[in-house]
């Protein structure tokens, strides 16, 4: 065990782009030679105007859409020709939250948050105790029972929070998570960000409200039409 | 060649850091295993469920595709009781000559006692015929104008069903014949002949038809579980979203054709059963006008297993089809 945290050390990046290039089949360049990397326990923000490519370099990195020119490089291991089996164990492993939370309104909020759970075969007995510690987090244990069609924009958000971090992935990835919220449940997402940052993830948050992360210390990637210029 | 297995591999380097992060514990393959199919198998009953009109719909289509094969199986499998209990009559009768030694006779009875082919063999001799003649009919004033018993002694031999076939019943005919003691051999071969053929054809009627009807169940089965996948589309794609394998999607929606060809076999069992209660009356009268307490057969316990198992077949035929083709298309 010591020895593959050791070896992941070694590496010290959990995300690398080395030029990195990305064109749509109908023609327009999303990504141009795009080369950055994210260290281990790092957290860093991704702006840019709507367009400029933010959500394309994240569905790169979880595989959704394969580059077409350069390597992206996720805990030492290219992603860029990985088959379908080893696509589903990246996913599993990466946490993911999106603008839109992407829950099912046919289960319960405890459901929604323990499906990676089940894909991944834990235990039942343990299930609970885990989506209960990330529904605590983001604060939503006293409505693990309701549905979620009955929960506020906001609360569904927190929903998706708790489904990406119940698994303790290494890495995080966030496609505008604040994008639906009022400035002060934003700030408060992000206030959670830091907190998982500061327990050991890497974040990678992708936001276009600058005013919302200008008062952070964390580095700042910034996309100009395809281009990335920091 | 480590290029190859590390762009094939089934775990990311990525997911292997996970695990050692979180400390996990290596887990139990069978519990695991369990534990896979049981929530699956949870799952899809819920679907199922979620919709109960649709699926009942479903499965009593898949049903009655099931029930007309089935149905004609078992009438044919009475015909063949009912040929079989024929046959006790198909035997085959070989006269004596009037001047056969009684050793001679002997020989024979014994020599077809010992043969395989033959379930059973009676002596009747000249005596035996004239009391047995007597009791169905008065035959006294016939018999004392003639000076002697006009009858001649008969070996009755019966052969057993495997060696029923007409091809076999030759056979043994024409041993018979050349019998040095026997003067004639005769038996109803032609009914014989022709019930054997009708059988055969109507089991080769039940196969095409079963063959059509199997293939439609697949059709039933694929396209209503392409319809639930549809359904499902934006709970497939999340789930994909966040790791779900192709194997996962697909053990729920295998488990979805398992319980449309379990329920749907068993529901045609039911219509089959019912539909042959239902002719059993009907049935029974006709044969005693032939004097025959025959009765109508319903499926046995190896008819029922064999009925579910092509159900979940067919059933898991048709889910496979249609999740392979959503999976390969997304």
């Amino acid at each position: 065990m010591k020895k593959i945290l050791q070896q992941f050390a070694e590496h010290e990046e959990i995300i690398n782009f080395q030029n990195v290039s990305k064109r749509y089949t109908q023609g327009e360049e999303a990504l141009k030679d795009i080369n950055f990397s994210l260290k281990f326990s790092e957290m860093a923000f991704l702006t840019g105007h709507s367009g400029a490519g933010k959500s394309t370099l994240l569905k790169l990195i979880a595989a959704m859409e394969r580059p077409t020119g350069g390597e992206i490089i996720v805990a030492g291991q290219s992603i860029g020709h990985l088959a379908r089996r080893g696509v589903s164990s990246l996913r599993q492993s990466l946490g993911m939250v999106f603008q839109d939370p992407n829950i099912l309104d046919r289960y319960t909020v405890f459901e929604n948050v323990a499906l990676p759970l089940l894909l991944q075969d834990v235990r039942q007995r343990d299930i609970a105790s885990r989506v209960r510690a990330a529904l605590d987090v983001v604060g939503l244990l006293a409505k693990e029972k309701r549905y979620p069609y009955k929960l506020s924009v906001g609360e569904r958000q927190r929903v998706g929070i708790a489904r990406a971090i119940v698994n303790h992935p290494p890495l995080l990835l966030a496609d505008e998570p604040t994008g639906n919220l009022d400035p002060d449940l934003a700030r408060e997402i992000m206030d959670l960000f830091t907190k998982l940052n500061e327990t050991g993830m890497s974040l990678l948050i992708a936001t276009h409200d600058l005013s919302l992360i200008a008062s952070r210390s964390n580095r700042i990637l910034t996309l100009k039409e395809g281009h990335l210029i920091s | 060649m480590s290029g190859f297995f590390r762009k094939h591999a089934r775990k990311h380097r990525l997911a292997i850091l996970a695990a050692a992060l979180r400390r996990d514990k290596k887990k139990n393959f069978l519990l695991t295993y369990v534990g896979r199919h049981f929530s699956a198998a949870l799952t899809s009953l819920d679907r199922l469920i979620c919709t109960p009109v649709a699926s009942l719909l479903t499965i009593a289509v898949i049903a009655i595709a099931l029930s007309l094969p089935v149905g004609l199986y078992v009438l044919l499998q009475n015909a063949k009781y009912l040929g079989e209990n024929l046959d006790r009559g198909t035997q085959i009768s070989l006269y004596i000559k009037k001047n056969a030694e009684a050793s001679d006779i002997k020989e024979l009875v014994s020599k077809y006692q010992n043969d395989f082919k033959i379930a059973n063999v009676r002596y009747i001799s000249a005596e035996d015929g004239l009391v047995e003649l007597q009791k169905s009919i008065d035959v006294t004033n016939i018999l004392a104008e003639l000076k002697e018993n006009p009858l001649p002694a008969v070996v009755v031999i019966t052969p057993k069903p495997a060696f029923s076939a007409p091809l076999a019943v030759e056979n043994l005919l024409n041993e018979a014949k050349a019998e040095s003691v026997v003067e004639m051999v005769r038996v109803d071969r032609v009914w014989l002949e022709r019930l054997y053929y009708i059988i055969n054809l109507g089991k080769q009627c039940v196969l095409a038809l079963f063959a059509l009807f199997a293939i439609s169940v697949i059709l039933i089965i694929g396209n209503t579980i392409r319809l639930a996948m549809q359904n499902a589309r934006t709970e497939i794609s999340v789930l994909k979203l966040i790791g779900a394998t192709d194997a996962y999607v697909r053990r729920q929606f295998l488990y979805t054709g398992f319980y449309y060809g379990l329920l749907s076999s068993m529901l045609s069992w039911v219509i089959v059963t019912g539909t042959l209660l239902w002719l059993a009356e009907p049935v029974r009268r006709l044969a005693l006008t032939y004097g025959s307490n025959f009765a109508l057969r319903t499926l046995d316990w190896h008819g029922i297993i064999f009925l579910w198992g092509i159900g979940v077949f067919l059933g898991l035929c048709g889910a496979w089809l249609a999740v392979g083709r959503h999976l390969r298309k997304n």
